[in-house]
């Protein structure tokens, strides 16, 4: 059973998505994040852990070129999407943003409708022709999500009326709306109960059919349950990348040793 | 003796048996050894100082607010009913039904309680500053003798004329509120000592004193917090009893649907007209459309203009800039309002007329001087309640917009301003209140008709607005104290403050929704 699921991750892990080469970000004088390459595989999951501060959502949120919109925050070395490189000047982050979607650590729907909140970013970036494209798109994104038998007579209620887990998935339906590549989730389960966080991580598992997820988590029982890839950040550095079993049961480095068997953190 | 019992001299006592008080009690406190006390030294020291000086002081302030209360209503009652200063006379009752004399005297009564108070109080005034003896007094007679003429001349204040009548009242007063004057600081030094004693005789190792002094604290802060409203309450007293005789002496209806405002400076109680109407008109239509139209032309600029400085200073704008033009915006909030006055009248009074022409603009003061200067008034009000409320919707929502690919702008007009709707319609509708009883500038900028007949519909026609009414009524030479108008002024206000208590009350409730949402 085990070798038969180590199989299928291995013959899901064939192209490079993003390519992360010699990164670098300054917060003002701070080194946040200091040297780090990695490659993120197509439809598979890729789970960054790490104690608190050690970069990894720092490092996500280069992916998306959301630290742009930090003042204070720097850039440096080359982040390629499908080899586009993506700090390119002609790439406009917001179309950028189209393509690789965010789902947040605290659910963050937007205080409209549970359809609207869904429609948000189709209606930015005219993605319906019509009110029945619309229609299609938030429902099969909604179904995506888990989220459509639950809601599907309440469109028009508003999103901040879900409880925590169906508004995380609200938010990860909002996401997936506008047909990203990538989804990029930061610490997505952290505010959620833990039946919600075994809906979430199941959805997780499907999405991967779709896209490259990317998840930042503090859980590492999470990491080893959802991720076929795991990378270790500790203190701005990129300790350790490898195939998740290979990081939890055969770590190389001594300090992704002492953090799994819970001695730093 | 009764001479030296006076107000502040007992403060004064009040104040150094505190301090004694502190010292002795922290000394009594400091005799016992450290270990086996439960509080410090100085808490048994507060405790000496808030016994002795907290349940007196109350007293006093008590009893300086009542005395006044008692007087009048004692001033009331020692009042003669068929005291000539209270009757109308048989010319005045002619043609008029019981129920109309009974108003009538009923006004003519609170005016005599008003002039004999203000009377007593200018004797008493005159015989301090060694002017006359009481045995003078006693021997004054108001129909031979000029006594009003007499008490100004000794730099007293008081109402226009004085009868034989209210000097023999004011006579009665005088000796009750002595009375009272002298029984109230005796209370409050007794209750002072008694403290004292009693909270130096409580101090000992056992005595939890820092629990005592907490409890007086969260007393004196719940009194502080307790004065403030009992002030609203004392406005809304002050002004209610004044409107209730205006209402009932013009009728509510006559007022509150009233087109037409021309105060002719009628006597209270005493009708002029054929049918026993005041000449007066004192309508509230106009007035409350002069106010409504120029506090909507204010909104018109302020809104938008505010608005859109909080956007841009909050979502746009850099630090740098942010910290130049919210210190400059917070100067444009501190202009006193005559200086915006000041500047409607001389500069966008005369500019407004010369872009528009003088047939529709015939003078340089209108609603539209009025209004844009008080927008302008208006604008760092908006813009900084607003900023408040777009800074508390939380950033997770900012993220999540701009992770989905929209630009700042649209983040802005799909999801943060609906987000901090319900508190920008709160700071609009505090901004609408402030407007409404803005005085200074509409006094220079709107118009100065008294009289007025119905409604200006121009924009740019002059209008008189509730607030410069009031104003014009009770600094004009014209109306006395005595006057219909003057009543009337008492019911605008009135109205004017629960308009605006209907607003703050609406602002509080729709800021308080919008908490719910985020916290």
């Amino acid at each position: 059973m085990d070798d038969l699921r180590r199989i299928e991750r291995t013959t899901d892990m064939n192209d490079t998505k993003i390519s992360a080469k010699g990164v670098q970000v300054y917060y003002g004088e701070t080194h946040a994040i200091k040297d780090v390459s990695v490659e993120i595989g197509d439809k598979t999951v890729t789970a960054f852990i790490g104690p608190s501060g050690c970069g990894k959502s720092t490092f996500l949120r280069c992916l998306n070129r959301m630290n742009d919109t930090i003042d204070i925050c720097r850039v440096q070395g080359s982040i390629t999407m499908d080899d586009q490189d993506i700090y390119d000047p002609r790439v406009d982050p917001v179309q950028l943003r189209a393509k690789v979607g965010m789902v947040f650590q605290k659910p963050n729907p937007f205080p409209k409708s549970i359809y609207d909140n869904v429609a948000y970013g189709p209606k930015i970036h005219g993605l319906a022709r019509n009110k029945a494209d619309m229609d299609g798109i938030v429902e099969a994104s909604l179904r995506r999500a888990a989220l459509w038998n639950e809601v599907k007579d309440r469109l028009d209620s508003p999103g901040t009326g879900l409880s925590g887990g169906q508004q995380q998935r609200l938010c990860i339906a909002r996401a997936v709306a506008t047909a990203p590549e990538v989804l990029l989730m930061d610490e997505p389960c952290s505010a959620l109960d833990p039946i919600a966080t075994a809906q979430i991580e199941e959805l997780i598992d499907e999405l991967r059919q779709q896209f490259s997820v990317v998840i930042v988590t503090h859980s590492m029982q999470q990491a080893a349950r959802v991720s076929q890839k795991t990378a270790f950040f500790h203190m701005g550095h990129l300790v350790e990348f490898n195939d998740t079993d290979q990081i939890f049961t055969n770590p190389q480095d001594p300090r992704t040793e002492s953090y799994i068997t819970g001695r730093i953190g | 003796m009764g001479a030296f019992i006076t107000f502040p001299a007992v403060l004064l006592l009040i104040v150094l048996l505190a301090i004694a008080g502190y010292a002795l009690g922290r000394r009594k406190a400091l005799s016992f050894p450290a270990q086996s006390t439960h509080s410090r030294p100085h808490q048994h020291a507060w405790h000496v100082v808030f016994a002795t000086a907290a349940p007196s002081l109350l007293v006093v302030m008590l009893w300086l607010f009542f005395a006044g209360i008692a007087s009048n209503i004692y001033t009331n009652m020692v009042t003669p009913d068929d005291l000539v200063d209270v009757r109308l006379s048989a010319q005045a009752r002619e043609g008029l039904t019981e129920r109309e004399i009974d108003i009538r005297e009923g006004v003519l009564r609170t005016q005599f309680v008003a002039g004999v108070r203000s009377l007593a109080s200018a004797l008493d005034g005159y015989v301090a500053d060694g002017n006359a003896t009481e045995a003078d007094i006693a021997g004054w007679n108001a129909e031979q003798d000029p006594i009003a003429d007499r008490l100004r001349a000794g730099g007293q204040v008081l109402g226009p004329a004085v009868t034989n009548g209210m000097l023999s009242v004011a006579q009665v007063v005088r000796q009750f509120d002595r009375r009272v004057g002298t029984v109230g600081p005796i209370i409050s030094l007794v209750l002072a000592i008694a403290g004292f004693v009693i909270a130096l005789r409580r101090i000992s190792a056992e005595f939890r004193a820092r629990v005592v002094v907490e409890r007086w604290i969260s007393g004196f802060l719940i009194f502080a917090s307790t004065m403030a409203i009992l002030a609203t309450v004392a406005i809304l007293a002050a002004l209610t009893l004044p409107s209730l005789s205006f209402f009932r002496e013009y009728g509510f209806f006559n007022f509150l649907f009233g087109m037409a405002w021309a105060p002719a400076g009628d006597v209270v109680g005493i009708p002029e007209g054929r049918d026993g109407s005041y000449q007066s008109a004192l309508g509230f239509v106009p007035l409350i459309w002069g106010t409504l139209y120029i506090s909507l032309v204010a909104l018109l600029v302020a809104v938008p203009l505010g608005l859109l400085a909080a956007v841009y200073l909050s979502e746009f704008a850099s630090r740098r800039a942010r910290s130049w033009v919210k210190p400059a915006l917070e100067i444009l909030a501190g202009v006193p309002t005559i200086v915006y006055g000041i500047f409607a009248l001389i500069t966008i009074g005369p500019f407004l007329q010369a872009v528009v022409g003088a047939t529709v603009m015939p003078n340089t003061v209108s609603v539209m001087t009025a209004g844009v200067v008080m927008g302008m008034m208006l604008v760092p009000f908006i813009s900084s309640l607003s900023d408040d409320v777009i800074n508390a919707v939380p950033q997770t929502l900012r993220d999540g917009s701009l992770a989905i690919g929209a630009t700042q702008a649209e983040t802005v007009v799909q999801v943060i301003l609906p987000a901090a709707l319900p508190g920008i319609v709160g700071a609009i509708v505090l901004a609408a209140s402030r407007a409404i009883g803005e005085t200074m500038i509409v006094v220079l900028a709107a118009g100065a008709l008294s009289n007025v007949q119905g409604i200006e519909p121009n924009p740019f026609g002059a209008v008189v607005t509730v607030t410069t009414r009031i104003v014009a009524v009770l600094t004009g030479e014209g109306s006395g104290f005595d006057s219909i108008d003057v009543l009337a002024v008492f019911a605008l206000a009135f109205t004017l403050f629960f308009i605006t208590l209907a607003l703050n009350l609406l602002a509080q409730r729709m800021v308080a929704k919008y908490r719910e949402q985020y916290d």
